[in-house]
């Protein structure tokens, strides 16, 4: 999965599952700051991502996500570690 | 005042479930609320609030523009309280959570399942999002759990916790298993073709109860605290009577004792007398016992006093642990108006059934006490007096 489909699927979880207004949604957003989510929030958007990828998403790969931008920068690389090596 | 209009005009809210696909159950028809847009909340705060606070978050934004207090910030928020009662809390998203669970895994539960289905949730929500700092609670006896909230709202007055608290009830019980539930235990009805006929308390032809969502909110304030706003009360809670059946889960004491026993306690706290009682909003629940047993509890309180009776749930069904807050706020309503609401649904009176019902027409009041009675399964009597203020 390349950027820009990766921040349109956090855009659709964002928006249509947790109900954040489309306009706030940018890749520079700050989740806490920006979008106002409590660890609450972060914990229901992680599995809501999941629903969408249709895998596992590791606290390990979120703990330091601040932004928009690292949420679809961590998905990406997941995607590309979990790809196998013999189609790459 | 809508609720105060559709009183008087024997309006309904009764109808075929739209929460759920019911086609094939017993039961499809409940008392469903369409909460305003202006009073709803956001839909990013509705996606993570069960519909049970849901519902008590607007019941209270319209208790606050009622009280005249526009802007919480300009009250001592520390002394201003809140204890809203509930049956079975938030029951959609507990049942969510099971079947997520069930079907999902551990993995599948999204991390709100355990504060939106909690029972003190609505309590919390608008001491959380008002600031409320006072004492903040909830208080679960099922069907009386509105009005035991109002009780207890008054106590916290009483013994100087609070000057104002924000009391009521709330529940959204549409949904499968609750539904289902009740009418595994009979005390549904099933008169589906019928929905606006379904609740008909002291009717002789009554098969069950109609069950609903709802909430109400009332301000309660003490004098000082109404002075010092410059705000006139609606009513004076005088008093008020508790009591348990000591008998049985889901069965009135066969003699109302329990409930009788309630309502003489609420004239000794009001310091009144059969005599000045001027209308009773009654329990009327629409079942063959509750409102046979009710009716020879109230004969046996009032003796030859006699009162006339109306019952808010022939309109709404039964909105469980909101009733008796739904029903404090018509019996205040009442009092203010000077006027009682007729018993919807009541062409033919239960022959057994000796009570001064209100039908058809609404009744001219004469200032008195008003009482509303809410009776509940573990057997929790309790009444309300309200006084013109």
């Amino acid at each position: 999965m390349d950027q820009t489909e990766v921040f349109s699927r956090v855009r659709r979880v964002l928006e249509d599952e947790l109900g954040v207004p489309g306009d706030r949604i940018r890749p520079d957003a700050n989740l806490r700051d920006d979008l106002e989510m409590d660890s609450l929030d972060r914990v229901e958007f992680v599995t809501a991502m999941e629903g969408e990828l249709g895998g596992r998403i590791e606290s390990s790969q979120v703990e330091q996500v601040r932004t928009i931008q690292d949420v679809v920068d961590a998905v990406v690389a997941a995607s590309r570690d979990q790809r196998p090596s013999a189609a790459s | 005042m809508e609720f105060h209009a559709a009183q008087f005009g024997g309006r309904s809210g009764v109808r075929a479930i739209r929460s759920y696909e019911a086609a094939g159950d017993g039961v499809r028809i409940a008392g469903e609320v369409d909460i305003p847009a202006d009073m709803d909340l956001a839909r990013r705060e509705a996606l993570k609030t069960d519909r049970c606070t849901r519902l008590a978050a607007a019941a209270t934004r319209q208790a606050l523009e009622d009280a005249n207090i526009a802007d919480v910030s300009e009250l001592d928020r520390a002394r201003v309280g809140v204890v809203i009662g509930s049956g079975v809390g938030g029951a959609t998203s507990a049942e969510q959570n099971y079947l997520t669970y069930f079907r999902e895994g551990p993995d599948g539960l999204r991390a709100r399942a355990i504060p939106m289905a909690m029972i003190n949730d609505a309590s919390a929500w608008v001491a959380i999002n008002y600031g409320f700092r006072g004492p903040c609670t909830t208080v679960a006896t099922a069907c009386a759990s509105g009005a035991d909230a109002i009780v207890a709202g008054y106590q916290m007055i009483a013994l100087g916790e609070a000057d104002i608290v924000l009391a009521g009830g709330t529940d959204a019980p549409i949904t499968r298993t609750i539904v289902s539930g009740f009418d595994k235990l009979g005390a549904l009805s099933r008169r589906n073709d019928d929905p606006a006929g379904a609740s008909r308390p002291f009717s002789a032809d009554r098969t069950g109860f109609v069950i609903a969502e709802g909430s109400a909110v009332v301000v309660l304030e003490s004098e000082k605290s109404a002075r010092a706003r410059g705000v006139r009360a609606h009513a004076e809670l005088r008093g008020f009577g508790r009591t348990s059946d000591a008998h049985h889960v889901t069965m009135p004491h066969p003699d109302g004792r329990g409930a009788c026993e309630a309502m003489l306690q609420a004239l000794r706290s009001a310091d009144a007398a059969p005599g000045d009682v001027r209308m009773v909003n009654a329990h009327g629940t629409s079942t063959t016992l509750n409102d046979a047993i009710e009716a020879r509890a109230v004969r046996a309180a009032l003796g030859t006093a006699s009162a006339p009776v109306t019952a808010t749930k022939s309109l709404i069904g039964h909105t469980l642990g909101a009733a008796g807050a739904i029903e404090a706020v018509a019996t205040v309503q009442a009092l203010a108006s000077g006027m009682i609401p007729p018993v919807l649904n009541l062409e033919d009176v239960d022959p057994e059934i000796e009570l001064d019902l209100v039908r058809g027409e609404a009744r001219k009041m004469a200032p008195g006490l008003a009482l509303s009675n809410s009776f509940a399964f573990g057997g929790h009597n309790v009444v309300l007096a309200f006084a013109p203020a």
